[in-house]
């Protein structure tokens, strides 16, 4: 059995819709907005979706490899 | 000593696979009782002991490659290979019971609400 470990743990701005993940990176979706960081990242240094304000909210996202 | 059964009111058959045995130290069952929702079934007994059982378990799984994920008790989640006829290789105790899950190649997530976890349970490389 391998050991697990927490690697991070945050809080994000609403109630989570929807998670995606690769090797290195996650994607959160909550209230239309998105959330994109490396998942062994704690400090938040987010990229933020969409990048202006005046975008349609995101209601799905999806990460490749 | 202690044998709780269920019964069928559609035709008053025992429902004989849910039968639970309540072990010998805790004595005689002493009193049931039903939470309002049918979710939540206690019983207290002559020696002491309190019991409570679930008739609701959530249910919450991901998968990702051969592998899946998925909650094996309140607070606890372990991934299987699923070529490996369904081998548990990773188990991991959590602080929350999460209402989501995702699972990638090295790192699962669990959350609830506005909050995630996030474990590693793999080595890259």
């Amino acid at each position: 059995m391998l050991p697990v470990d927490l690697v991070c743990k945050r809080d994000y701005f609403g109630t989570i819709k929807q998670v995606v993940m690769n090797e290195q990176w996650t994607a959160i979706l909550s209230e239309g907005k998105v959330a994109l960081h490396m998942i062994e990242d704690q400090e938040g240094n987010d990229r933020r979706f969409p990048q202006t304000d005046s975008e349609k909210p995101i209601i799905y996202i999806s990460l490749v490899e | 000593m202690g044998t709780i059964k269920f019964y069928q009111i559609s035709d008053w058959t025992e429902i004989t696979g849910e039968r639970l045995e309540i072990t010998k130290s805790a004595g005689k069952i002493t009193r049931l009782h039903w939470s309002k929702d049918g979710s939540i079934m206690t019983i207290t007994t002559g020696n002491g002991y309190f019991f409570g059982f679930l008739t609701v378990i959530p249910s919450l799984c991901a998968s990702h490659d051969t592998y899946a994920a998925l909650l094996s008790s309140l607070t606890e989640i372990s991934v299987v290979d699923c070529v490996s006829n369904n081998m548990v290789v990773a188990k991991a105790n959590l602080d929350i019971e999460p209402t989501f899950l995702a699972l990638g190649s090295y790192h699962f997530a669990v959350g609830i609400n506005n909050s995630i976890w996030y474990y590693r349970w793999k080595q890259p490389g």
